[in-house]
């Protein structure tokens, strides 16, 4: 009863605050259009005709279904986590019995909610144009949402650790720019991974990134196996445990180091 | 209700000489030292008590309090607080305490305080009968009509001050470590604030450890005081004995019925002050008494007050003299 409403209360001060910061989103979201742009690259090249088996309209679904779950798992808690530690913002969430990490998880929620609201018509006008489609069935639909759900914990599980990293460097913020820049071309936001050389993919299966991007969105497409679901879902889970280990790991230890300066 | 031993903070602190030339010395070479923030401190304070926290800018006092309410793991020593031990930050502990720095703390700046007060009443899982009394009570207490629902930014200094401290008080808590609650507020709001944490004190016999630069919200609050300098306690008892310890002499003022050439008054005491018809001496404590008899049978006076000397100035002689000391081995804010 106690954490049903505190949930429920996080979430609606988190949604009201997000409401104040309806301009910044707006522009954050338009900074996200990149796949789009990478859309617009692919599918004049595949005039020339279909590469590795995508046509023009595969292209187009593809980056348009990588800018959607993109703006559902925008994560920038690395950001103030290792400012809050090293200004010493930190101390005022220290002085209450609730984890920090659950305050930063509902204000994430309600900001990515946010970001589909405003990303969905974008998107619906994107496959208008390009005559792109999804096969929309329940059963994708379903397994979407928790493909979705599986990149959001690992993607801010791993990010809520390298922000974490600031009780002991000054130096996290260009771990940061590392992974995301790994993301964004690893995670097949610039190429769809079925490009890559058969190598390169088996190699790619062995980091968290394709699981955050290009997963998500072979499953929405209707492009994956029974199996390779399965397998996927996997290994999303293996690496929500790792990170989620990691987290609590960094975050006992860091806090002997922290050291509250100023406020 | 609150037990220290021993309790150090060591930091190790990287030294950089300024400038580029500076940076690149310490890429090679890193310099270390050793800030003794807090030094082998002991104390032990009752329940219900109200004690004040002094020492000049950079003394150890916040990072006592700090260690006191779990933001910092000492480096040695034991603290226990209300039972429990700070640093494992465990439920019960932090619903029992709470510690109030400076201004921008944990109000949600975009939003009404009123928000962030049901995200606490969430967090400390107070039920809705017992919130409702106590907003009362704290809404009556700081005069937060018509503030509780004003965007936090959009608040004074002051109008935020007290919104902070009933956010910081929702929950109840036992322990009170309040770090200078009265920065940048006017005096009408400082001696607001002062009543309500009296207040707050006798309503429900809460333990208060406070720290302010007016010594004026020192004096109106607490009966103990505990005077830290260089991370060493230095001092731990009530008033008079710390003026007693600290300034051997008390203070004379005299109203003339004539004006005394200074060379007269000069052999009384000490002069301090010297106006047309009113001069003030300073004397030594066990010389007192005679002082003023001799004083009434020599010299035209009007009136005689004894009084001790400032609180203010024997605080800060005590820094002076701790300061003339060896130096301690250096601080930390």
């Amino acid at each position: 009863m106690h954490r049903l409403r505190l949930l429920h209360r996080l979430f609606a001060v988190s949604a009201a605050e997000t409401a104040e910061y309806r301009a910044p989103i707006l522009v954050w979201v338009l900074t996200g259009t990149m796949p789009l742009i990478m859309m617009m690259i692919w599918m004049g090249l595949a005039k020339a005709g279909p590469m590795a088996g995508y046509e023009a309209e595969d292209f187009a679904a593809y980056f348009l279904a990588i800018f959607l779950v993109r703006q559902m798992t925008v994560c920038w808690v690395h950001e103030e986590l290792s400012r809050e530690i090293r200004l010493g913002e930190m101390s005022p969430r220290l002085l209450r019995p609730l984890d920090p990490y659950w305050l930063f998880a509902a204000q994430h929620l309600t900001v990515a909610a946010m970001h589909l609201v405003i990303a969905l018509p974008v998107a619906v006008i994107g496959f208008a144009a390009t005559g792109a489609t999804i096969p929309l069935e329940p059963a994708n639909s379903v397994l979407f949402v928790l493909a979705i759900a599986g990149a959001w914990t690992i993607r801010f599980n791993m990010l809520y650790g390298v922000g974490l990293l600031a009780f002991w460097t000054d130096q996290a913020a260009a771990l940061g720019n590392l992974i995301f820049t790994l993301y964004i071309v690893l995670g097949g936001a610039v190429v769809p991974l079925d490009l890559f050389p058969a190598s390169v993919q088996q190699a790619l299966a062995f980091l968290p990134f394709a699981y955050l991007l290009n997963f998500p969105v072979e499953v929405l497409l209707g492009k994956l196996t029974g199996p390779a679901v399965l397998r996927g879902f996997v290994v999303q889970l293996l690496w929500i445990l790792l990170f989620v280990g990691l987290r609590h790991l960094l975050w006992r230890n860091g806090l002997k180091r922290y050291s509250a300066v100023g406020a | 209700m609150i037990s220290v031993k021993d309790l150090s903070k060591h930091y190790r602190v990287h030294e950089k000489e300024p400038g580029f030339l500076g940076s690149l010395k310490s890429l090679v070479r890193r310099r270390h030292r050793t800030v003794k923030a807090v030094d082998r401190v002991s104390f032990e304070i009752a329940p219900g008590e109200i004690v004040g926290f002094l020492g000049p800018n950079g003394a150890g006092k916040t990072t006592t309090l700090k260690m006191l309410s779990g933001l910092l793991h000492p480096s040695s020593g034991e603290v226990s607080v209300a039972g429990f031990v700070p640093k494992r930050r465990q439920r019960a502990f932090l619903s029992a305490i709470t510690l109030v720095m400076g201004q921008k703390q944990q109000l949600i700046w975009d939003l009404p305080a009123a928000d962030s007060f049901l995200v606490n009443q969430a967090i400390y899982d107070i039920p809705d009968a017992v919130y409702r009394r106590r907003l009362g009570e704290l809404t009556e207490m700081l005069g937060l009509q018509g503030l509780l629902n004003k965007q936090v930014r959009k608040l004074s200094l002051g109008e935020r001050m007290k919104c902070e401290l009933a956010a910081a008080l929702l929950h109840q808590p036992q322990v009170l470590f309040l770090d200078e609650p009265t920065i940048g507020l006017d005096v009408n709001m400082q001696q607001a604030v002062r009543d309500f944490i009296a207040g707050y004190n006798r309503r429900h016999g809460a333990t208060v450890v406070l720290t302010s630069h007016y010594m004026a919200d020192v004096t109106a609050l607490a009966k103990r005081i505990l005077v830290i300098d260089g991370g060493r306690m230095v001092f731990d008892g009530d008033f008079k004995s710390l003026a007693e310890s600290i300034a051997p002499q008390k203070v004379l003022k005299l109203q003339l019925r004539e004006p005394q050439p200074e060379t007269v008054l000069r052999r009384y005491g000490e002069l301090r002050e010297c106006d047309e018809l009113r001069a003030e001496l300073r004397v030594e404590r066990n010389a007192v008494t005679e002082t003023a008899a001799r004083l009434l049978n020599d010299l035209p006076v009007d009136d005689i007050g004894i009084e001790d000397v400032p609180i203010e100035e024997i605080v800060g002689k005590m820094f002076h003299r701790t300061n003339a000391a060896p130096a301690p081995a250096g601080r930390v804010a």
